[in-house]
């Protein structure tokens, strides 16, 4: 087992410049949870949730203003899950207790501020309490070793902290039940954060969300062994949903206004149960920048479908030298992969129906891709 | 408000998976044809556009099954959608809910009592409580009653719950307040009822995530205040919330920082400025303004209480001995001279915390307002609802007894009516549309 100052991975070239520092923890395994008063069990989706979306920062987290540098892990898996990946470096975490995960919050804090404009980043997973929307606890792995929550990881003193020095955002996501706190006389004061400043400094970010997998009170739910509903969601939408056109000229990135949109409706259709809770100061800032559009369905209609033998399609992106491509019109509703931007439809015809050379302008983004009906009469 | 309307639409998670593949599962749109809103916050109030419009199901390879609204200005209606049927679900009369649970009794009745000041004691000034058209209730006090103002309400079944409630001036010193039911709700609540409706549906936005909509609603009031100094406090606490949770803290200069002198407001004043002044690194000042929140009472908002916690939780963990690596000129800086917390600050924090959590077993936190249960004291029995008069009896007279009943409602809307039926088995499914 590494310890837990261990950074899990670093790319090959760091630049002297502005960069992300990212911590994941996830723990479904509890040493001592205080199973009666808290009435939760051990999990067996939230360690691999981790797993999964660790492995999505290292290969697909895309900042050109603060490039990925670093990414922490801790985590206490199942045996479900140590099984599932059994082979894989992941497994090398260290454990998530509440030292180690003290210990690994600082080592990301320091990273955190070694260049200014830097971009903080931590996803937790595993069981949550909240005592207000505002000041969650995410439960580490050694929780109930004590009578008390310091073996929890406090997020609210932890937000504040992050925010004393030079970060340009943060992005936290709790991916957790918000479960409130059974026994109102317990002390929610305590727990594992990074420090809240003792000194007076301006707040640094231009946006610092958190993002909830669940509303305050509710759970949020997994696949055993696999991962949780919102960390799949989550990786769909940095990868599809959430990426919109941003600024002149466009770019296609994650904004983190995008990001809580495409989060809620993804949960929601794929969850209706769970309902993710934005946090923070969303704030407007990219936060994933793609190297590529995203690709995703478009559906196109053609009626009536009595000419369809004689139509023939030309399909071509808006933007300057992009090539043709023929689409077969040979069914009425049809759909078609294609990375998204502003396209060009050229629909032509050979006799004898009387259409011609008509051309349909339309725009292919996320979430719901173009749905376009052609008129062939 | 004129043009809005407030729509809730429930599908049980059994339908809601047959009418999935067509996602969004119903469609609303307005009379000019235009889809301006999909249902997609299962069984939560949305604004919408008042006036005839159309919601829409359709399950994938079924046909689709339509029927029209007229929806009043600022009316709030709640639709549930089972068995290929829109039906209405009309809010019982005065039914109680909880903190977390609902009365769902068919008749009963509640005890009320009105407390004020931070040490929610009794209001002494007289007041009268009396029944309106609707189903709620308004309270007239004979003067200003200390700021905070709570209704305690006491239900069979129940533990207690708190409402914060904030009151409006009448002529001749009398001040008015109002209970009503939150018709927006699904299942109907008792609540505070003196909320700007276009606020509270901002809130609702900006809780809900949708800060772009949110920030919208409230953008006029932002513009307005940049000029002139808000006139209704109540409404530039709501702003500022939004605001806060928008992230946008330095648009709360200067009308935000003066909130704190409103009297019935004070509480939620000094949270605002507490923010405002964290943002700009004065973290001190910003403790100290929230302890002296905590010595006048509570916040009007749940967006207070919820902020006031979380910060000064935060405060109460700050480690005094932990390392500052600041460079000397970060040291020297003007903004921070005498902001340093000390060991003491974070034992003040923790104290403050403690002030402000006592006695405070649970709070619905989707609440506009505070709606709150105190400290767990166990709940009067059922049974107890049919012995009202020995209660009575049993309660000192701060308390009111208020009767209700529920009325037996519709199950179909007299105001739906069918338009695009495709399907004739649908139509005879729709009785009395």
């Amino acid at each position: 087992m590494c310890p837990a100052s261990t950074v899990w991975y670093r790319p090959p070239k760091i630049p002297e410049a502005s960069k992300t520092h990212a911590l994941v923890i996830g723990t479904s395994k509890y040493d001592h949870l205080p199973t009666k008063t808290l009435k939760l069990g051990q999990l067996d989706c939230a360690a691999s949730a981790a797993y999964e979306f660790a492995r999505w920062l290292k290969h697909s987290y895309r900042n050109d203003l603060a490039p990925l540098a670093s990414i922490r892990g801790l985590a206490a898996p199942s045996d479900l899950e140590r099984t599932a990946y059994r082979g894989n470096d992941v497994l090398l975490w260290p454990r998530s207790t509440g030292d180690q995960v003290q210990e690994a919050l600082e080592r990301w804090q320091d990273d955190c501020f070694d260049y200014p404009r830097n971009v903080a980043i931590l996803y937790v997973s595993g069981h949550g309490i909240v005592e207000s929307p505002d000041h969650p606890y995410v439960l580490l792995q050694d929780i109930g070793r004590h009578d008390n929550f310091n073996n929890a990881l406090s997020i609210a003193p932890t937000q504040i902290a992050l925010g004393v020095r030079t970060l340009a955002a943060s992005a936290i996501f709790v991916d957790s039940c918000q479960q409130l706190s059974p026994k109102p006389e317990w002390d929610l004061s305590g727990g594992r954060h990074l420090n809240a400043p003792r000194i007076a400094l301006n707040e640094s970010r231009f946006a610092r969300p958190i993002y909830f997998a669940a509303a305050t009170g509710a759970a949020a739910f997994g696949v055993a062994g696999e991962s949780t509903f919102f960390c799949r969601a989550l990786i769909r939408c940095l990868d599809v949903l959430a990426v919109r056109p941003v600024g002149k000229p466009p770019t296609w990135a994650v904004t983190t206004t995008s990001l809580a949109e495409a989060l809620m409706t993804e949960i929601a259709r794929t969850r209706p149960k769970q309902r993710v809770q934005p946090g923070g100061s969303l704030g407007l800032r990219n936060i994933h920048v793609p190297e590529r559009a995203p690709t995703l369905a478009s559906r196109f209609r053609l009626r009536p479908a009595q000419n369809l033998p004689w139509a023939r399609g030309l399909l071509r992106n808006a933007s300057p030298g992009a090539a043709s491509i023929p689409l077969n019109l040979q069914s009425s509703e049809f759909q078609e992969e294609l990375a998204c931007g502003d396209y060009i439809l050229r629909v032509s015809s050979t006799p004898p129906p009387r259409f011609n050379e008509r051309e349909h302008h339309f725009t292919h983004i996320p979430p719901d891709g173009a749905d376009i009906e052609i008129d062939i009469e | 408000m004129n043009g809005w309307a407030f729509l809730t639409v429930q599908m049980p998670p059994r339908v809601m998976a047959e009418y999935e593949p067509t996602f969004p599962p119903v469609r609303l749109e307005s009379s000019d044809g235009v889809d301006v809103w999909d249902l997609r916050a299962n069984g939560r109030a949305a604004r919408v556009p008042s006036g005839v419009v159309r919601l829409t199901a359709q399950a994938s390879g079924a046909p689709p099954i339509t029927v029209t609204l007229e929806l009043g200005d600022g009316e709030s209606r709640t639709y549930r959608f089972t068995d290929r049927q829109f039906r209405v679900v009309q809010p019982r009369q005065l039914a109680i809910a909880g903190v977390g649970d609902a009365f769902r009794g068919a008749s009963g009745a509640f005890f009320v009592r009105f407390l004020e000041g931070p040490r929610r004691r009794p209001v002494r000034a007289t007041h009268i409580v009396s029944g309106t058209a609707d189903g709620g209730l308004t309270v007239t006090f004979e003067r200003e009653p200390g700021a905070p103002l709570f209704a305690d309400v006491l239900a069979p079944g129940h533990s207690r719950f708190l409402l914060s409630l904030a009151t409006t001036e009448l002529p001749e010193g009398y001040r008015m307040t109002r209970l009503s039911v939150d018709r927006h709700a699904p299942t109907a609540t008792i609540s505070g009822d003196l909320a700007d409706p276009e606020l509270r549906a901002a809130r609702q936005f900006a809780w809900g995530g949708n800060l772009g909509e949110a920030m919208h609603l409230v953008r006029p009031y932002l513009d307005d205040y940049r000029v002139n100094e808000p006139t209704n406090d109540l409404e530039a606490a709501a702003v500022a919330y939004i605001v806060i949770r928008a992230g946008d803290v330095n648009a709360l200069f200067p009308w935000g920082l003066e909130l704190s002198r409103s009297p019935r407001l004070a509480a939620d004043g000094l949270v605002v400025a507490a923010e405002w002044f964290a943002e700009a690194g004065c973290h001190l000042t910003a403790l100290n303004m929230l302890r002296r929140m905590t010595s006048m009472g509570f916040p009007l908002f749940t967006d207070g209480y919820s902020l006031a916690i979380a910060r000064l939780a935060s405060y109460a963990t700050v480690d005094i001995r932990s390392r500052s690596d600041l460079d000397k000129d970060e040291r020297q800086s003007a903004m921070m001279i005498g902001q340093e917390l000390r060991e003491w600050n974070r034992l003040e924090a923790r104290a403050a915390h403690k002030q402000l959590t006592r006695r405070i077993a649970q709070v619905d936190w989707s609440s506009y307002w505070i709606r709150a249960a105190p400290r767990p004291r166990l709940p009067l029995p059922r049974f107890l609802r049919t012995t009202w008069d020995r209660l009575d009896t049993l309660l000192t007279s701060d308390w009111t007894r208020i009767a209700w009943q529920v009325h037996e409602s519709p199950q179909t809307d007299p105001n739906a009516r069918s338009t695009t039926w495709q399907d004739r088995k649908s139509k005879s499914d729709l009785k009395g549309a």
